[in-house]
């Protein structure tokens, strides 16, 4: 009996590539969703964001070949200066970084009148707030929209306010948690060691 | 979002113009309604007090916001010519580190990158320059500087009338601003 590939002609795209467990869903991608990719990891480098780089630059290469348009090949060097300035320093957060934001209750904030610094919108006239609080420290109370802040620290991990890295805050943080979580181990097995030497 | 927050900063100055909180901005507005993305503004140094070396000077700036505001810096220059050490004779461009992505801050807006330019006005910095005859003499002859500077701003005829006004009542009336296309420097120069 033939099989699903003969009978089309194709390769078993399953059997050679079984050790390849990455992305073997949907190869191929439709112009809208390499835009979308593009757009929504810009500024990360992820293998998906390259592969529609490289994308985006063929087909525009493609039309710059045929019919020599010019704004096709500023679009291309537009996008490997962003592409480069990406690739060297990429300075903001990942996505996953926002989810884990600290959210707060718009009730729970005490003035009537406190504002998004960036869209200056009050977060009580917003039907549906979503805002963060930045991990800033120094006990300050700096929160956004995580809608106004999320494209600034995407490209920027600094508090619009106070300049805070928030990935240094982050890190710093989680240290000092370990840290913490250490000395209580430590002083945990020390009171053990002074056990034994009572009851031992 | 730009557009939205432009509009809200155009309605709070209009409410409470920034020239009453700090008289020597004396205007900052669209230069139309119907296009909240280019603004002018205009900001002065009446007085020696303000400014040892601008002092009766004011000058015109333009203010193009991209619709990426206020994720982006706007772009700023001046329209009328003055003499800085860290802004372009000819284009009026300014250097001014918040004027550009990396320094920029979101949460400031137009009214606060008028009072850095203020203060830029005040206190050059000769070690950035991008008017190095300007960055040498503020350096070596601050004296021969402020001539400079004084020379430069009656050439163009960039002064607040001092006599008729004060730090707190100048009024659109008694401004002389002319720009560098404008008919009146050519006048002047001839």
């Amino acid at each position: 009996m033939s099989t699903y590939e003969e009978e089309h002609n194709i390769q078993d795209r399953a059997n050679p590539r079984a050790d390849d467990t990455t992305a073997r869903g949907r190869q191929h991608a439709t112009l809208s969703n390499i835009i979308d990719t593009f757009l929504t990891t810009s500024g990360s480098d992820t293998p998906s964001n390259a592969y529609a780089m490289e994308a985006l630059t063929s087909a525009l290469h493609h039309l710059s070949d045929a019919d020599g348009s010019r704004l096709a090949q500023t679009l291309m060097e537009s996008l490997q200066d962003s592409g480069d300035i990406d690739g060297k320093r990429s300075k903001g957060v990942s996505q996953e970084y926002l989810d884990t934001l600290e959210r707060v209750k718009v009730s729970s904030i005490s003035e009537d009148d406190a504002f998004c610094p960036i869209c200056t919108n009050k977060f009580k006239d917003d039907k549906y707030p979503l805002v963060v609080r930045l991990p800033c420290g120094h006990g300050v109370n700096h929160i956004y929209d995580l809608e106004c802040v999320g494209p600034w620290l995407q490209m920027n991990s600094t508090c619009p306010l106070c300049r805070t890295n928030v990935l240094e805050a982050e890190q710093n943080r989680r240290k000092k948690i370990e840290e913490e979580i250490r000395r209580a181990k430590e002083e945990d097995s020390e009171e053990e060691e002074e056990d034994w030497d009572v009851y031992g | 979002m730009a557009e939205r927050r432009l509009f809200q900063e155009y309605n709070r100055y209009k409410k409470s113009p920034p020239s009453k909180s700090n008289p020597q901005i004396i205007s900052l507005n669209p230069i139309s309604e119907d296009n909240i993305f280019n603004w002018q503004a205009i900001i002065s140094k009446p007085t020696k007090k303000d400014n040892p070396f601008y002092y009766g000077g004011q000058w015109k700036l333009s203010i193009a916001v991209s619709r990426q505001y206020p994720l982006e810096p706007p772009v700023i220059k001046f329209i009328t010519p003055i003499v800085h050490p860290n802004i372009n004779l000819k284009t009026g461009e300014i250097c001014l580190d918040i004027l550009k992505k990396d320094a920029w801050s979101p949460a400031w807006n137009l009214e606060h990158l008028l009072v850095a330019i203020l203060m830029l006005l005040d206190s050059p910095e000769p070690d950035s320059p991008l008017n190095i005859d300007a960055a040498n003499l503020y350096r070596h002859d601050p004296v021969g500087f402020q001539s400079m500077v004084q020379f430069n701003m009656w050439k163009v005829g960039s002064f607040v009338d001092v006599k008729k006004s004060t730090p707190t009542t100048i009024t659109k009336s008694n401004q002389v601003i002319r720009d560098v296309s404008g008919s009146k420097i050519r006048a002047i120069i001839a």
